[in-house]
């Protein structure tokens, strides 16, 4: 007992002291800056930065290589504080959120085929594509949600998934690993999403989803800032007009969502908000047909007035 | 035993990695680039060789006259991480470029199985210091081998089309089973006794 204890102890005491002076012999200068940046990083290690986590970017951000605004956790907090350690002016970057462009949940877009496989969207899509019946529409199977550090993805009643915006730190894992390309960053502050992913034409859509974007453009009428390209209306976040509250109205598909008329998952998935937009969406195009109608028909009379002039003319001209 | 049978040995038909399966999580995890796998493998080496010639100092000069062998695994243990420890200061004040490259794998020798597994086999085996230092070379070769092997195949699968469901780790095991599979072939050079 005691031989054991002395044996090991005795062991324990060289190598403390050898490591001591491997210390000493060894010691390496570490820049101050690089200690007090990693004392602040968020320490999320999600990899949003592009370096190999929180201290590979501390790194990089000591010897220049890296953006103060890198870090998507971190966010302009920490954009300030890293300018104040390493003495620069940082300008504030507009925050980016991840969106899953796509609404047609179970009720919209069913299911073609059963999937027994395992919970994973890559694996699902390889096989015939997915048992959606929409190609480019969310599986909800959460790829993303296991990949989401931060538990901002959640799943809904109707089979879809969700970013919780305010959750949402903007690090893109979830983007790069949809095989589907289904979810995009966008600009937190925005307020109105074509809500579909689906570039195909009217018809092939209109087969798959009851929620899909036709290309009809009727939404491009309404506001400059949404483009439509391959059949497929994108906002356009870049564009300083603000979009109206018509383009949403205006959609015949009921694709484009406007948070500032409904909440995200009121409008996914309460019947009564969708009947009541429903109801909204087609008083507003009964009142357009009328107003379209009648400007239609002023015009008419303007013109009929105008020729019945020109007519009158005539006759004078004929007259003399 | 003849050295050059040991070296074989070790390198070849026991192979660490391919045979005795330790030392899975540096293969797998250090095997990206053929560069950083060789650094992987020299640290392997010099912390193979400083270990087994230690512990087997330890266990002949301490522990065999003591008579507590049965610590042997707990003061090996000790001995290895303080030399991994060492190994550790001393590349990052040497070559910081490896010591970057490494990352979390240098600390990770520490708790290597391969270092221990060759620690306790040499004792288990009953050999003479001269054969301790032939086996940890020729372990250490073995760990090489496999590695940079391992490392060329995966640079190579980098540019190749595979499913993505296969890709990164997936793929990686696949082909480590593959490999293991090959150097069974090995197992006839060993000698008949």
């Amino acid at each position: 007992m005691v031989t054991a204890l002395s044996v090991l102890c005795g062991v324990g005491l060289v190598m403390a002291v050898l490591l001591a002076v491997g210390r000493k012999a060894f010691a390496v200068e570490v820049d101050k800056k690089l200690e007090l940046l990693m004392k602040i990083m968020p320490g999320a290690n999600c990899g949003g930065c592009g370096f190999p986590g929180c201290s590979g970017y501390a790194r990089a951000l000591a010897d220049g290589k890296a953006e103060p605004t890198a870090c998507p956790p971190g966010g302009p907090t920490l954009a300030e504080e890293i300018g104040k350690i390493l003495g620069i002016e940082v300008e504030a970057s507009e925050p980016m959120v991840a969106l899953v462009s796509c609404a047609g949940g179970n009720d919209a877009s069913p299911k073609r085929s059963q999937y027994s496989g395992i919970e994973d969207c890559k694996a699902a899509h390889a096989i015939a594509g997915g048992p959606k019946s929409c190609v480019y529409g969310c599986m909800g199977l959460g790829s993303c949600i296991h990949v989401c550090s931060f538990g901002a993805i959640y799943k809904t009643a109707n089979g879809l998934v969700r970013v919780d915006p305010e959750k949402c730190t903007g690090c893109k894992k979830c983007v790069e690993t949809c095989p589907r390309n289904i979810i995009k960053m966008v600009p937190k502050k925005a307020d109105v999403h074509v809500l579909c992913n689906n570039p195909q034409k009217a018809k092939e859509v209109k087969a798959v989803c009851s929620v899909g974007c036709t290309g009809c453009k009727l939404c491009v009428k309404q506001s400059k800032a949404i483009e439509v390209t391959d059949a497929l209306a994108v906002v356009n976040y870049r564009a300083d007009t603000k979009i109206s509250d018509t383009a949403a109205l205006a959609c015949p598909q009921n694709a484009i969502f406007d948070s500032r008329q409904y909440s995200i998952t009121d409008w996914l998935e309460n019947p009564a908000t969708k009947e009541a937009f429903k109801k909204r969406a087609a008083d507003w195009k009964a009142e357009e047909k009328k107003r379209k109608a009648e400007a239609k028909a002023k015009a008419g009379a303007k013109k009929d007035a105008a020729e019945k002039k020109e007519a009158a003319n005539g006759d004078k001209e004929g007259d003399a | 035993m003849d050295i050059l049978v040991i070296v074989l040995l070790a390198m070849l038909t026991e192979n660490f990695v391919l045979s005795k399966f330790l030392g899975i999580c540096p293969f797998l995890g250090v095997s990206k680039k053929i560069g950083t796998a060789a650094g992987m493998a020299m640290a392997v080496l010099f912390v193979m060789l400083v270990a087994s010639l230690l512990t087997f100092a330890l266990h002949t000069y301490v522990l065999v006259p003591l008579e507590v062998t049965y610590l042997q695994t707990i003061v090996f243990i000790l001995v290895i991480a303080s030399t991994v420890q060492l190994t550790e200061m001393a590349i990052q004040k040497l070559s910081p470029s490896l010591y970057e490259a490494l990352g979390i794998f240098l600390p990770l020798i520490t708790t290597n199985c391969a270092v221990l597994g060759l620690a306790v086999l040499n004792i288990d085996k009953g050999y003479n210091l001269i054969q301790v230092l032939f086996n940890s070379i020729g372990a250490a070769g073995g760990f090489a081998i496999a590695l940079l092997l391992f490392a060329g195949l995966r640079e190579k699968m980098d540019t190749a089309d595979i499913p993505d469901v296969f890709k990164g780790a997936a793929i990686a095991f696949v082909t480590a089973g593959i490999l293991s599979l090959a150097f069974m072939g090995f197992s006839g050079l060993a000698p008949a006794n």
